[in-house]
């Protein structure tokens, strides 16, 4: 699975499963069918006919009596089955993905924006309600409802593994769902070319065991604790000053919504809408200058001293 | 000798009575002491307990009575003579700020509080021209200014145990010596750099001060406190969102309806953790009654603006509370508009009165919600009995008779991005802070109500401390009609409007009704009126100088006459309106009338006062707690 | 004098390097690290020498629709609408698109306002936005129309701008955050 990440010819999903399956089978019917007809090609290629006689005046005889009109009727009453067999089992897998097999288990309001996703978990009752950005946990065997806004231009949801594209349209919801089979990683990506920053707008659906997810939610419902050592400290304030206009940490004063919901952010594999790994030297980098790493993207470089840069990834990598 | 004697008494008595029926313009008689209000024909049943029942001349809290019924038991002025109201004399105080205080007066002396920079200033009443006593300066911060979201007003103070005890913008309250405006105490309610100001009527019963927060369009986090009155001590706060423990929920609590039962409310009908920047400030009314040892206030709107950032009821914002006066545990709440989309806050006063119901007495309080409906809901339990429209609404159809919840009309739901045209009421109300009066003659209240409606584009908002917190982005109109203003007679008992005067421009003014059923307002574009209350009819009407905001008052002055103050400076919400043609400058004036103009004040030859003693100054060198 | 040669050097030598931008005005651009201008002086200066430093800066970002673009999604998304008004014609704040600026109008007198907040209330933003952000806010409430050009500076200083409609920037003058400042009469919308 690691290998190929986007491959969407082996899929883990009940969303997408009878898509590949039928994929395949579409394959290799199209595939018997080019072989028998490569095979009859090639032996009507080699096929010595026997030699005719020219008749009185020297010229070949019109009319010829063969087999030919058979072979018509066999190759089309075997397409016809064939076409009639393909036909049955796109409409079933059509009607397989139009909507989950129960009832979804919740549902995320995922919002589009340049170039990063905003996740929103919708809770059993409004008290459980919360946002993050980028990274989607779900729990492996249960359906999971989609609803996908855009706050700007037209993006594309895209986790090859889980399910096919759906666009994320301005003005519109659009209504999809996902389901993992099996506990793991799977990469997403916007699929709709989206501006400066498009190749660059991933994202990471985790799929585990109820239990675990049942623990990443309570994590992220939880405030997070106050910080102690003094650098982590001293990260706190630099974010509350010089972050807070434009990202949330919730349980903290930083509540912007103009940038991704950074809350827990230590807990994420990825950055930058998955273009970098979460780590300490990643995330520095970043900090020194997000144009470097993703240019053109809507965060500026915020001129901080290196003292605080190095506090402030100290108290971002502390928020798991 | 008993028949001499007789007949000496009788024409004693004839005598006295003839004189009395000279004619006001001679010197008035002391008025006699408080009588029982007769009703007049036609009166619905409805009363009042007026206690404290101060003298009957003195104004000693913006509502008048723990009440705040705002009815004068004066009958000097009446039917007859009040188109011969004149300015007696003025007091300005340079302050360009609305002016929508009530003007209180006790001991011949009158209290006036400015707006920002909330100067005090003692007027001696008993010397021609009305003096300055002492003023006091408590030196708010001028941030404040930049974090009030409708003006740099204030609504009232309070006297109380010899002191004159209020609101700064700046987030503190103060209390001064009465008598010699001597700083007594000082004490720090909340940071003004996070976007909290107090703009609320400090209010005392027994000895607690009760003050609260502004600050929902700022994402406050809406408070209401009692402090000690002999020490400015803060003795508990009751948060209006949030966890129990915070919101001072406790066993004793018993909300009327079963939806607002439950764990937590406060907290768990918000996403997670948006309850700390709520909204659902304090900055209204608070009455009490005094048997039942109950304070009665309501709480502002949810926070953000923007409904779609906030699913869930959002408790307990846009409701009001029943508090034990005491400890402040909360006995019952309703919530008037459940997940607020319009900010449709519930703070406005909750009038104390008693009415017959379905053959007994309840007793009951009348609300004029923001959302257009007038509440009459039991105080004691919390039951809404009647939930009916006073004014021009399209946002609900109605109100659940068993839920007491408003029905939402659907097309009305603002969601963001998307103009919503034509909602009405406008975000402040078909009836805002101004306060309504109850007259125990007609068992009526009275308001000044608005017909303003609103297309509204909500913008999802960042919370960003010391910035609104806010989205709403609005262009206000009139409702149909075209009158921005109406002043309302309201029944309480039917739900219905008993007589209504349409006023083109707001109605933003208190009301004022006498035992003489002399009903007082002000309007927007400066017209002070005098109306019966029992008809609607206006009898007396006069310009001033700026629009009218402020409270009436009457009072008794030493020389026994009676005398009708208010303030003329417009600001405040009002300015929403500002557009409006002929909509006036700013103003600072207090007019006080009298009938003929005639007053200590104002006549022939050199009237001064005291010259050459200057005014008393107030010592506040000595350092206060803070 | 010399001292302001030396500013206005100074001021040149800023400007330079305030140059490279990115070309369609999207995202942060490349300015250098600075932490905001020089101080300018926001009255006139004593002794009544000629006061040149506010006609010196240009904002970088001057005419770049990209850049108004983007200051207006900022000035919704910082929450500067919620007191200037979503039109910015005032409310709690005051109105920005007249020509009345009581700290001076010029693009480098509203970034100082900006950058460092203001007595009765403006938030001081210069710790939360870098230099960047607050040009393209600069930038866009140019667009409205009320800014002065720097080489009104003068002008301004000395009240001979004339407002943009009769009383003062039309019906808007008068608002609570400037009671009795304007001379028109009525008054901003609450926002």
């Amino acid at each position: 699975m690691n290998g190929a990440p986007m491959s969407y010819l082996a899929t883990d999903g009940a969303a997408a499963d009878p898509v590949t399956q039928l994929g395949w089978g579409l394959l290799a019917i199209s595939t018997a069918v080019v072989v028998i007809v490569a095979l009859l090609l090639a032996w009507a290629l080699w096929r010595q006919r026997p030699a005719l006689a020219l008749d009185a005046d020297g010229r070949l005889p019109v009319a010829r009596t063969g087999p030919g009109l058979r072979w018509v009727w066999i190759g089309v009453g075997l397409s016809t089955v064939a076409l009639f067999i393909s036909t049955v089992w796109t409409l079933q897998t059509l009607a397989a993905v139009r909507a989950p097999p129960r009832a979804p288990a919740f549902t995320l309001q995922i919002t589009g924006h340049d170039w990063w996703w905003e996740v929103r978990y919708v809770g059993a009752a409004p008290g459980q309600d919360f946002t993050t950005a980028n990274e989607i946990h779900l729990p492996v065997g249960q359906p999971v409802r989609v609803e996908l806004r855009s706050a700007d231009v037209i993006h594309s949801f895209w986790a090859p593994k889980l399910a096919g594209k759906t666009d994320v349209i301005p003005g519109r919801t659009n209504v999809t769902w996902i389901e993992a089979d099996k506990p793991g990683v799977y990469r997403g990506q916007c699929g709709e070319y989206c501006g400066l920053e498009h190749a660059r707008m991933a994202l990471q659906v985790s799929a585990e065991s109820p239990a675990d997810f049942r623990a990443w939610l309570a994590r992220q419902l939880a405030d997070p604790a106050q910080p102690q050592a003094p650098s982590i400290a001293a990260g706190a304030a630099v974010f509350q000053a010089r972050c807070g206009v434009c990202h949330a940490i919730r349980g903290t004063p930083a509540e912007g919504i103009y940038g991704p919901d950074l809350s827990h952010f230590g807990g994420r594999a990825m950055l930058a809408s998955g273009t970098e790994p979460n780590d300490a030297q990643h995330l520095d980098a970043w900090l020194a200058d997000p144009q470097q790493v993703k240019p053109g993207n809507e965060m500026p470089r915020v001129p901080l001293t290196d003292g605080d840069r190095a506090s402030l990834v100290a108290y971002l990598q502390s928020l798991k | 000798m008993f028949r001499t004697h007789l007949f000496a008494t009788c024409a004693v008595a004839i005598a006295g009575l003839s004189l009395a029926a000279c004619g006001n313009e001679a010197q008035p008689k002391a008025q006699a002491a408080v009588e029982r209000p007769v009703h007049d024909a036609g009166w619905n049943g409805a009363v009042a307990n007026l206690a404290p029942n101060d003298p009957a001349g003195e104004w000693r809290r913006p509502g008048r009575d723990y009440a705040g019924t705002r009815y004068s038991p004066l009958t000097q002025v009446n039917a007859q003579n009040v188109a011969q109201l004149k300015v007696a004399w003025t007091f300005a105080d340079g302050v360009p700020y609305g002016h929508e205080g009530a003007p209180l007066v006790a001991n011949n002396t009158m209290y006036l509080v400015t707006p920002f920079p909330n100067v005090a200033y003692a007027l001696d009443l008993t010397k021609p021209g009305a003096p300055i006593k002492w003023t006091y300066s408590p030196n708010p911060s001028p941030m404040a200014i930049g974090k009030a979201c409708c003006d740099a007003v204030l609504r009232g103070w309070a006297l109380a145990d010899g002191k004159l005890i209020y609101n700064t913008l700046d987030d503190h309250t103060v209390a001064v010596d009465a008598n010699t405006g001597k700083e007594l105490w000082r004490t720090k309610l909340a940071n003004v750099e996070n976007g909290v100001t107090m703009t609320m009527a400090a209010t005392v019963y027994g000895d607690k001060v009760y003050v609260g927060n502004s600050g929902g369009e700022m994402g406050a986090h809406g408070w209401l406190a009692a402090l000690d009155v002999n020490s400015g001590k803060e003795l508990w706060r009751a948060y209006n969102t949030g966890p129990d423990d915070l919101v001072k929920i406790g066993a004793d609590f018993k909300p009327y309806y079963s939806w607002m039962r439950g764990k937590d409310l406060g907290a768990s009908s918000w996403p997670a953790g948006m309850w700390k920047h709520g909204g659902a400030a304090s900055w209204g009314w608070v009455t009490y009654d005094p048997d039942l040892k109950l304070i009665y206030y309501g709480t502002a709107n949810p926070s953000p603006r923007v409904p779609a950032q906030r699913p869930g009821l959002n408790l307990w914002s846009a409701a009001m509370f029943a508090r034990d006066a005491d400890t402040g545990m909360a006995r019952w709440a309703y919530q008037f508009t459940p997940h607020d989309q319009w900010d449709y806050d519930g703070v406005n006063e909750d009038v104390l009165i008693d009415i017959p119901w379905q053959g007994r007495t309840r007793k009951v309080l009348v609300q004029f919600n923001r959302n257009g409906f007038a509440y009459t809901i039991d105080r004691v339990t919390g039951e809404v009995l009647v939930a009916k429209p006073f004014g021009n609404l399209n946002w609900a159809t109605g109100i659940d008779p068993k839920t007491a919840q408003p029905i939402v009309n659907p097309a009305m739901q603002p969601k963001p991005g998307v103009k919503l045209p034509n909602a009405c009421p406008t975000d402040i109300g078909v009836k805002d802070w101004q306060p309504a009066a109850f007259s125990p003659r007609t068992g009526l209240l009275y308001a000044g109500i608005f017909n303003v409606c609103m297309d509204v584009t909500d913008h999802p908002v960042s919370y960003i401390a010391g910035t609104p917190y806010d989205g709403m982005d609005m262009q206000r109109h009139a409702g149909p009609g075209g009158n921005w203003g109406e002043f309302i007679a309201w029944d309480p008992i039917h739900g219905r409007k008993v007589w209504s005067i349409k006023e083109p421009f707001l109605t933003m003014s208190g009301a004022l009704v006498t035992a003489s059923d002399l009903v007082f307002y002000g309007t927007v574009d400066g017209w002070f009126r005098a109306a019966d209350a029992r008809t609607g009819k206006v009898l007396w009407s006069q310009k001033l100088g700026s629009g009218v905001i402020g409270q009436p008052i009457d009072y008794l002055g030493p020389d026994g006459r009676e005398y009708v103050a208010v303030y003329a400076g417009v600001g405040g919400a009002a300015m929403v309106a500002a557009q409006q043609p002929g909509f006036p400058p700013r103003g600072d004036t207090l007019y006080v009338f009298s009938v003929g103009g005639i007053s200590p004040s104002s006549g022939p030859g050199l009237i001064s006062s005291q010259p050459n003693k200057p005014a008393a100054q107030p010592d506040n060198t000595t350092p206060s707690r803070t | 004098m010399k001292r302001l040669l030396t500013l206005a050097v100074a001021a040149l030598a800023l400007g330079a390097c305030q140059r490279q931008l990115h070309p369609t005005g999207a995202g942060g651009a490349n300015l250098s690290a600075t932490k905001g201008l020089p101080q300018l002086p926001t009255g006139d200066i004593a002794g009544a020498a000629a006061s040149t430093a506010g006609q010196v800066f240009e904002n970088p970002y001057a005419n770049d629709p990209g850049a108004q673009a983007e200051g207006h999604r900022l000035f919704d998304g910082m929450n500067c609408s919620g007191c200037h008004g979503y039109g910015l014609k005032g409310g709690m704040g005051p109105d920005l698109t007249d020509t009345y600026w009581r700290y001076g109008g010029t693009p480098a007198a509203i970034y100082q306002s900006i950058y460092q907040g203001r007595p009765k209330g403006m938030p001081a933003w210069g710790v939360a936005l870098p230099p960047s952000d607050i040009w393209k806010l600069v930038a866009y409430i140019e667009s409205k129309g009320g800014a002065l050009s720097p080489s009104q500076y003068q002008a301004g200083l000395q009240g001979d701008v004339v407002p943009k409609a009769p009383g003062g920037g039309g019906a808007n003058a008068q608002n609570a955050g400037n009671p009795g400042e304007t001379h028109a009469p009525g008054g901003a919308a609450r926002r």
